[in-house]
């Protein structure tokens, strides 16, 4: 074989080759073709399917969702949406298959139609496509879709059938194809018709229905009108009696025969009553409408009945008035007690007047709502609301912050079983926007079912009680707060002796004491606690219980340690509060008295050492003045001897005197220190003797240190007998009146010293008055100085009236001066006679 | 133990659909689900099948996949609406999955889901996998899952599909939808034991295609020229066609060892092409250079009488044993494609009678998908273009 020839070879071979395998591909398009004739055959198969299973069906959803279904089915598509409307009442019914998430009630179908044309053929398949979903919101993520339009004007139906194919899952699905047109066709028309007459099927069987309950009605109607225990009276269109039933004859004693063709008004009425009813009975009757009147009627037998009465006019089926038919009822039982329920309720409102509280009642069946005058005044209404309209009136009112649980509280309160609902919530009100507190209290009428039938409420203006509470709420926490920075440490019990309040103070040094808030202060020895504390705590019990029972403050103190350790001292204060003889509450208050201990301590210590300095020194002053004295007198002795002497020649006898004057004067001054440290360091020492016999006395020993005249007198208003210390009022009048004595006028011949004495009940009053030198004013209040001498020319030591007030003082009294340079002096004594 | 109950229902709504095949499936069993194992056709909603699966057996695991038809005890569906289920109660089980496997990470995706089920559960004797049919590595699969649980351990399944349009397909695992996921089930119940095969009767023709470039399972070129041209034009096809035109027609052929082709009754096994890219064609397995493809024809004669061999070697084998459930893969260029309806329901009557139990099929769940894993000659093997039975048995 030439080469040529073995590539013809190799040529024809390679086209065996392709036509062999090009053959596969030619029998699978016959394949393809014999699949779809195939195919087509099940899409018949599943159309036959939809009409034997429709035909089974009776209910409209079923079969529209059957319907819905099958679109898919038989278009192969992805979803489909169904509409069905009843052109004689306008309804829609949409149903949906594969479309995920969807508000079906979007889709209505009538507006899909408005962006196809179907003017052409109405009822021919449209495919749509992308550029017509863009234009439906709801529908912009299909990208293919089979749209039918079919109507039935004679079953007044039309239907709207779409199949869709989203652009997401588009390539998986067929190109819609003229077969899928007819078949899609058809099927429309079998759900038309399916659903013409299954339309009219329902029509038909609704009228078989309504005719069968007619009958059924009339048959009971007649039942009724004979049966019921109302009193049933037909009449013709003149008002003329034709029949009545056996319940009227019962209730007003007339048979049939006698009254029929009368007018009932002839034979029932026999007063002029209610004129307003008696008029609208009237009209309505010459209007031929319905008419409910209640009226006082008589019986045959002239009884009077309160009958309710309503009257219905007939007509035939040409609009002719034919008959009246008239329903009464013998009302009088319910009347009386209508009445005796206005009665009680005007005397509610009365009530409710009187107490400012607003009242308010609201109907399920008629949303209306009642108020009184008192509501209004509270919501501040200041025009005209109507009885619908109340509920969304008083929502406006409602402060906005408490709104939301207002409501919630009805919410609540209303799909409860509840029949009370209590709750407080603020308003604005609305003719001075003032905030007002509203106490509601809420009582519900249910059903069987439990179902609210009525709200009848009350509503409490509680402004001035909240604010008086927040006052209160505000005061209490200032005392909590000023309680808790005092510095002393405070519990408060209420009036059951529970513990309400424990400030700062307190418990900074007993924090344990925090967990017992609350608890009953009777029960708290029983809690585990160390045994000073629980000392401490039973003494507290106790000093409580007193109080109470004495009714009065009660004060001790005890010791404490710290949480530290550190030991402490309190005053503690029990306070009962009562009102009337109801305790209210305890304060227990508790001062840190620590340092006062201490320094009480520190002053003992101190006095006790002043004490003993004291005593050292009047013992020192004692012993020097004792030790003293003897010397100088043996040195007053020895001058005395020395005068003695004749032969001194006149210097010497001058020294000598003035030696003995030195002397005398520095015995003087001993003897007072003397007197000065025997008062201080002698106990008083108090009898009973004769104070006359003393003053005499000191005048005595006066009387021979002077040569002039001096007038001394005593007087007494009292008696003479006297109880004090002896020995110290001697010393106290020696220095007084010998000072008066010392100090007199030389000049004047009528000088005197007078004493005088007098008592109270509690004390003694001592005078003694001089016309002698007086005091010059500006020394007077240095007189009773230590050490003070009034003139440099006496002999005086500075010590006398010193140790007088020291007296005086020891003595309990006083002692004071009235003096006038030149002219004398008054100094007036008082001793306590204790 | 493992119980299996199963059904399959064509109703158009999907939730209506779930509810029926529960119903059905579960008519008279007492004890929960503990896996929901569904096949359904692309026009349902996948999402919504799986919400509602859930919320009807909450304790249960849903398992799903798309596919172009399923196969029940009911019969043969081929619609946009078809659903089938298998339930099954039970503990011996584990399951595991991918929600991102294609091709180039078939291997290491596998692998993955291989640990986790060993270290679920032990023993493991079985596995049933599912995966994406578009761009995966199928031999990388069997690889993985080889060295993980052994080669003893069968694997049987498919790979979903759409309707032969080669375009998207959904996989549900963990109450997720996914378009290129995958999951495994495997039984480790002692008492099951199962049986694999699968036929094709198709007839390689001509002189083969040698593939003079590729990588993986990517084909760029055969005989030295760009591969999806020369196919087409092999095929007869024009430029314009896609995946979809190319299935039914264009089964690729590899020779088989003897042995191999000796069980199988073919000399050839079967390659689907699900998807290209421009000029390269991707291929269900791994595919090096020097691999020779053949094109088929189908011999209807053929797909019959080899049918009818597999299952009489299958009941042979069974030794009198009746089969508790049956799984089923056969691939959606033999459904409507391959043979009329009358056909097809004949074929598949024929494939399923012989499993009978006093005249009532065992619970049976199958599907029209891209391709199916049956042991060849003892070895795990993909195949297209075929019916697989896996037929399981209580020992």
């Amino acid at each position: 074989m030439n080469h040529k020839n073995q590539q013809l070879l190799q040529s024809a071979y390679d086209e065996l080759q392709q036509r062999v395998t090009r053959f596969s591909a030619v029998e699978q398009k016959l394949k393809d073709t014999q699949d779809q004739l195939d195919h087509e055959l099940s899409l018949y198969k599943r159309l036959s399917h939809f009409n034997s299973t429709a035909l089974q069906l009776n209910n409209a959803n079923s079969i529209n969702q059957l319907a819905v279904e099958t679109i898919v089915d038989i278009l192969e598509v992805e979803a489909a949406i169904l509409c069905v409307k009843d052109c004689s009442t306008g309804s829609k019914s949409v149903h949906t298959e594969g479309i995920p998430n969807t508000d079906i009630t979007k889709f209505e179908f009538y507006t899909v139609a408005e962006f196809v044309d179907i003017t052409d053929n109405p009822t021919k398949v449209k495919f749509v496509d992308e550029t017509f979903f863009s234009q439906i919101p709801e529908l912009n993520a299909y990208a293919k879709g089979a749209l039918l339009i079919l109507s039935d004007e004679k079953a007044a139906i039309e239907i709207g059938l779409l199949g869709l194919i989203s652009k997401q899952k588009a390539p998986l699905f067929r190109t819609f194809c003229s077969n899928q047109e007819t078949i899609f066709q058809i099927f429309g028309q079998q759900f038309l018709s399916l659903s013409s007459s299954h339309i009219q099927n329902t029509k038909i069987q609704n009228q078989l229905n309504e005719i069968n309950i007619s009958k059924i009605e009339l048959t009971k109607l007649s039942l009724i009108a004979r049966n019921t225990n109302n009193n049933v009276v037909i009449a013709n269109a003149h008002g003329e009696v034709e029949w009545v039933n056996d319940s009227f004859i019962k209730t007003t004693g007339y048979e049939l025969d006698e009254i029929r063709g009368r007018k009932p008004k002839d034979f029932l009425k026999r007063d002029v009553q209610s004129e307003e009813e008696h008029n609208r009975l009237i009209k309505a009757l010459q209007e031929k409408k319905n008419v409910t009147v209640e009226l006082i009627n008589y019986t045959k037998s002239g009884v009077p009945y309160y009958n309710h009465i309503e009257i219905i006019p007939v007509f035939d089926d040409e609009g002719n008035h034919i008959n009246f038919i008239s329903v009464q009822k013998d009302v009088t039982h319910e009347v009386k007690a209508r009445n005796e329920i206005l009665k009680i309720n005007k005397r509610f409102e009365t009530i409710a007047e009187k107490s400012q509280i607003g009242i308010w009642e609201w109907e399920t069946s008629t949303q209306q709502t009642i108020w009184n005058s008192i509501l209004e005044k509270q919501l501040g209404i200041t025009r005209n609301i109507l009885p619908e309209d109340f509920y969304t009136y008083w929502k406006s009112c409602l402060h906005p912050e408490d709104k939301y649980g207002v409501f919630e509280n009805l919410h609540d309160f209303i799909n409860s079983n509840e029949i009370l609902l209590e709750y407080e919530y603020r308003i604005i009100r609305k003719n001075d926007f003032k905030i007002r507190y509203i106490n509601s209290l809420v009582i519900a009428e249910r059903n069987a079912k439990g179902e609210i039938v009525k709200l009848i409420g009350s509503n409490l203006d509680i402004t001035e009680k909240h604010e008086a509470e927040v006052k209160v709420e505000n005061l209490k926490q200032y005392y909590e707060s000023l309680f808790h920075h005092s510095p002393s440490q405070k519990i408060v019990l209420d009036s059951q002796l529970n513990i309400s309040f424990i400030n700062n103070s307190f418990l900074k040094y007993q924090p344990e004491w925090e967990s017992f808030i609350g608890k009953n202060m009777l029960d708290l020895t029983q809690q585990p606690m160390g045994r000073q504390q629980l000392k401490n705590l039973r003494r507290l019990v106790q000093k409580v219980s007193d109080a109470i029972d004495f009714k009065k403050l009660i004060h001790y103190s005890d010791t404490f340690f710290t949480p530290t350790d550190k030991q402490m001292y309190r005053l503690v204060n029990v306070f009962p509060y009562f009102i009337g003889n109801d305790l209210q509450y305890v304060i227990i208050n508790a001062v840190d008295i620590s340092e006062l201990k201490k320094t009480q301590k520190t002053i003992v210590t101190k006095n006790q050492e002043l004490q003993k300095l004291n005593n050292e020194l009047d013992n020192f002053v004692y012993r020097v003045s004792h030790d003293l004295r003897g010397p100088l007198l043996s040195i007053k002795g020895l001058v005395n001897l020395i005068l003695s002497v004749e032969e001194l020649d006149d210097n010497l006898q001058e020294y000598i005197h003035l030696i003995d004057t030195s002397a005398t004067r520095l015995d003087g001054t001993i003897q007072e220190i003397l007197e000065f440290s025997r008062n201080a360091r002698l106990e008083i020492h108090r009898e009973t003797f004769n104070v006359r016999e003393m003053v005499q006395s000191i005048f005595d020993d006066l009387r021979f240190t002077f040569e002039d005249h001096l007038t001394m007198t005593y007087e007494s208003s009292c008696g003479d007998m006297i109880f004090t210390d002896k020995y110290r009022l001697s010393t106290l009048l020696k220095n007084i009146i010998g000072n008066a004595v010392k100090y007199r006028q030389t000049s004047d011949n009528e000088s005197f010293v007078n004493f005088s004495l007098a008592e109270t009940d509690q004390k003694y009053i001592i005078t003694v008055e001089d016309n002698g030198e007086g005091i010059a004013e500006e020394n007077i209040g240095k007189i009773f100085k230590m050490f003070y001498r009034g003139s440099n020319t006496g002999i005086g030591t500075g010590l006398g009236l010193y140790i007088c007030k020291e007296i005086v003082e020891k003595l309990g009294g006083s002692l004071e001066v009235v003096s006038e340079f030149g002219k004398g002096s008054k100094f007036m004594i008082t001793l306590s006679k204790k | 133990m493992l119980q299996f109950y199963s059904a399959s229902t064509r109703i158009v709504n999907t939730k209506r659909s779930v509810s029926e095949c529960l119903e059905i499936a579960l008519q008279d069993v007492t004890e929960s689900p503990s896996v929901l194992l569904f096949n359904a056709s692309v026009g349902h909603d996948f999402n919504e099948m799986v919400d509602y699966a859930k919320s009807l057996q909450p304790n249960a695991q849903i398992l799903a996949a798309s596919c172009c038809g399923v196969v029940g005890r009911e019969g043969v569906s081929e619609s946009m609406k078809d659903m089938a289920l298998m339930a099954i109660t039970g503990n011996d089980f584990a399951i595991a999955g991918s929600s991102q496997i294609f091709g180039y990470n078939s291997y290491e995706e596998c692998r993955k889901m291989a640990i986790q089920l060993k270290e679920q559960k032990e023993g493991i004797n079985m596995l049933y996998f599912l995966a994406s049919g578009i761009d995966i590595n199928n031999t990388e699969c069997i690889r993985a899952f080889e060295e993980i649980l052994g080669a003893e351990v069968t694997i049987f399944g498919a790979t979903s599909s759409d309707n032969m349009k080669g375009y998207v397909s959904y996989q549900s695992f963990g109450n997720e939808v996914m378009e290129h996921g995958a999951f495994a089930l495997a039984f480790c119940d002692p008492t099951l034991s199962i049986d694999t095969q699968a036929t094709h009767g198709f007839l390689a023709i001509g002189e083969p295609l040698t593939v003079t470039k590729s990588h993986d399972n990517i084909i760029e070129e055969l005989d030295g020229k760009p591969a999806w041209p020369t196919f087409l034009a092999r095929l007869g096809l024009p430029e314009t066609a896609e995946c979809g035109n190319s299935i039914p027609v264009g089964a690729l052929a590899e020779v088989l060892s003897k042995s191999d082709a000796k069980e199988y009754g073919n000399r050839h096994l079967l390659r689907v092409v699900t998807k290209h890219e421009g000029d390269a064609i991707f291929y269900a397995t791994s595919c090096p250079v020097g691999t020779q493809l053949w094109l088929t024809v189908r011999d209807e004669e053929r797909i019959f009488t080899e049918m009818d061999r597999m299952v009489n070697a299958m009941i042979e084998r069974a030794q009198g044993k009746k089969p508790i459930a049956v799984f089923h893969a056969d691939c959606l260029a033999r459904g409507r494609y391959l043979t009329n309806r009358v056909l097809k329901e004949e074929l598949v009557h024929q494939m399923q009678t012989p499993f009978y139990s006093d005249g009532v099929c065992p619970p049976w769940l199958g599907m029209y998908g891209f391709g199916e894993f049956a042991r060849l000659n003892g070895k795990n093997t993909y195949h297209n273009y075929t019916t697989a039975l896996y037929v399981i048995y209580r020992d």
